[in-house]
């Protein structure tokens, strides 16, 4: 008796094993996705995080940690969050009483957290702008980075966006994130155009990057006023619809004195000044 | 049957499953609702079919494992099987009683995964009749390799509970599930290099993250190609086989 379920035992074990075994060299000859969607670009996703409504959550949750590791942490102040003890006391809880910045390893340990929350929450929800902003500044701010490797990844950062953005049909938001990355990357074509790596010609598609970002604009506008008809802007609260028609309108100031510009002087190197409206 | 029937009992006697049963279509409805997609309402119904299906893999770890390696070292300290296994007159009497309690043990990974699926069908399918048909197919794939990854976890459980400590064997096997799921891939890049680790890792360890259909889901991919999906069964089929070798051989009933 204990021979045969000896025998039986190996049998099956040795199936199981070929069956694992030829599966996985059958997985490695055929690839499952056969062509590249936008969400392969977010490889792995466990549980379809990234991207999701989820994943717009978490990304908002996360704001308010990077703000804190991001003042606390590097400039060491924290902003005002409120009236009352309790705001107060969450203040002085976090506020810096060693006079001393943090220094050398400790600073750079801050930012290389930071770095990696602001990817991960972009990762989440690639459509805010508010993340995609902050990880865009810090990428090409930072001392510490190299300016050239932090351009790179800012520029692949917003193209990353635009290409994810793309095929938005229903929420305006992050077609000011694409207005925003359009400009981002005419403005670092532009900068390098000036700088000591000046290239002799502006790559072809650099002139219709500030077209892009008016169209971008345009979409968000059809959009939010789609919203707005069927009753779902008005779910939003006073203060975030003013703060996405603050942006809004910033972004329009920008685009239109890119655009006058480029009309007066196709050639020149000066940033538009975005005193008149 | 006395296996089966044994554990039914002592299941609806404690009515755990009660809670479970009641929070997982409770969670799946207004967690979505907790997201920022005033904006965009497309976002909702996907956003309930992931929240079920994750409420699912998480009410798996936390409760169905825990419940099968507690079950298997209760039973062994009661000697509830050396008073079965006299009894029974199976071939082998030993594997067949595992079996059976194993069929009770899978009963709430089963009514759990009916109810996601139900949730899933009923409240989130796309209003397109083509399009939701994919998505049942998407669903009905996607319980089938859950069952297929769940089922031998349960017996590993239940077989290691009847060896160790249940808190130990719940988390070895937990953690053998978290590793396949979330882990695996995540140490891809850094393991590509083709290194020994890598290959070990890859060969030894399993890839439960390939049962993971909720981005097919949520992003509407559609459901996996019948090869495909084929390769993926006779994958973990394989290793239910190999977990359900191991854990027979494992089972103890003696006190």
């Amino acid at each position: 008796m204990k021979f045969i379920q000896l025998i039986l035992a190996t049998v099956a074990l040795v199936t199981g094993v070929t069956a694992v075994f030829f599966s996985g060299i059958s997985f490695s000859s055929s690839p499952v996705s056969q062509e590249p969607t936008r969400h392969a670009l977010l490889n792995p996703n466990p549980f379809a995080l990234r991207g999701s409504a989820f994943g717009s959550l978490f990304s908002r949750l996360a704001e308010d940690d990077i703000d804190r590791v991001w003042h606390v942490g590097l400039e060491g102040e924290i902003h005002s969050v409120g009236e009352g003890w309790l705001a107060r006391a969450r203040e002085e809880k976090s506020r810096r009483t060693n006079p001393r910045p943090p220094g050398g390893a400790h600073a750079s340990a801050i930012r290389r957290d930071l770095r990696q929350m602001l990817v991960n929450a972009f990762l989440l929800d690639p459509g805010s702008y508010t993340i995609y902003e902050a990880l865009y500044l810090f990428l090409t701010s930072m001392d510490a980075i190299d300016q050239a490797e932090g351009a790179q990844l800012a520029g692949e950062l917003s193209e990353f966006a635009l290409h994810w953005i793309s095929g938005e049909t229903e929420d305006p938001e992050p077609w000011l994130t694409a207005a925003s990355a359009s400009i981002n990357l005419h403005l670092a074509a532009s900068h390098s155009e000036s700088g000591p790596h000046r290239a002799r010609t502006l790559p072809a598609n650099e002139e219709s990057r500030i077209s892009n970002a008016a169209a971008c604009l345009k979409r968000f506008d059809a959009l939010w006023a789609e919203s707005g008809a069927e009753g779902r802007r008005d779910l939003l609260s006073e203060e975030r619809r003013n703060e996405i028609n603050e942006r809004r309108a910033f972004l329009g100031r920008l685009v239109a004195a890119w655009q006058k510009r480029e009309k007066n002087q196709p050639h020149g190197t000066e940033a538009p000044s975005l005193d008149g409206k | 049957m006395n296996g089966l029937r044994l554990y039914l009992s002592s299941l609806f006697s404690r009515k755990v499953i009660l809670v479970f049963a009641l929070l997982l279509p409770l969670l799946a409805v207004f967690l979505p609702e907790l997201a920022p997609v005033s904006l965009k309402p497309s976002l909702i119904e996907p956003a309930r079919a992931q929240a079920a299906w994750v409420l699912l893999w998480l009410a798996t770890v936390i409760w169905i494992l825990v419940e099968a390696s507690s079950a298997g070292s209760r039973w062994r300290r009661g000697g509830i099987f050396e008073l079965l296994l006299p009894a029974s007159r199976a071939r082998f009497p030993k594997a067949a009683l595992v079996l059976q309690l194993n069929a009770g043990l899978l009963f709430p990974a089963i009514v759990l995964l009916i109810e996601t699926i139900l949730i899933s069908l009923c409240l989130c399918a796309p209003s397109d009749p083509a399009e939701a048909r994919l998505w049942s197919v998407t669903n009905f794939q996607y319980g089938t390799l859950y069952l297929i990854v769940t089922a031998p976890l349960c017996l590993l459980a239940f077989s290691l509970g009847t060896r160790l400590n249940p808190v130990v064997s719940w988390i070895t096997v937990a953690a053998f599930l978290i590793y396949g799921l979330v882990i695996q891939e995540k140490f891809a890049p850094f393991l590509s290099g083709g290194g020994i680790a890598s290959s070990l890792g890859s060969l030894f360890l399993p890839h439960y993250h390939l049962a993971d259909l909720t981005d097919r889901l949520v992003f509407k991919l559609g459901p996996l190609p019948p090869g495909v999906f084929g390769q993926f069964i006779l994958y973990f089929g394989g290793w239910g086989i190999i977990l359900g070798v191991v854990a027979l051989t494992l089972f103890r009933p003696g006190r």
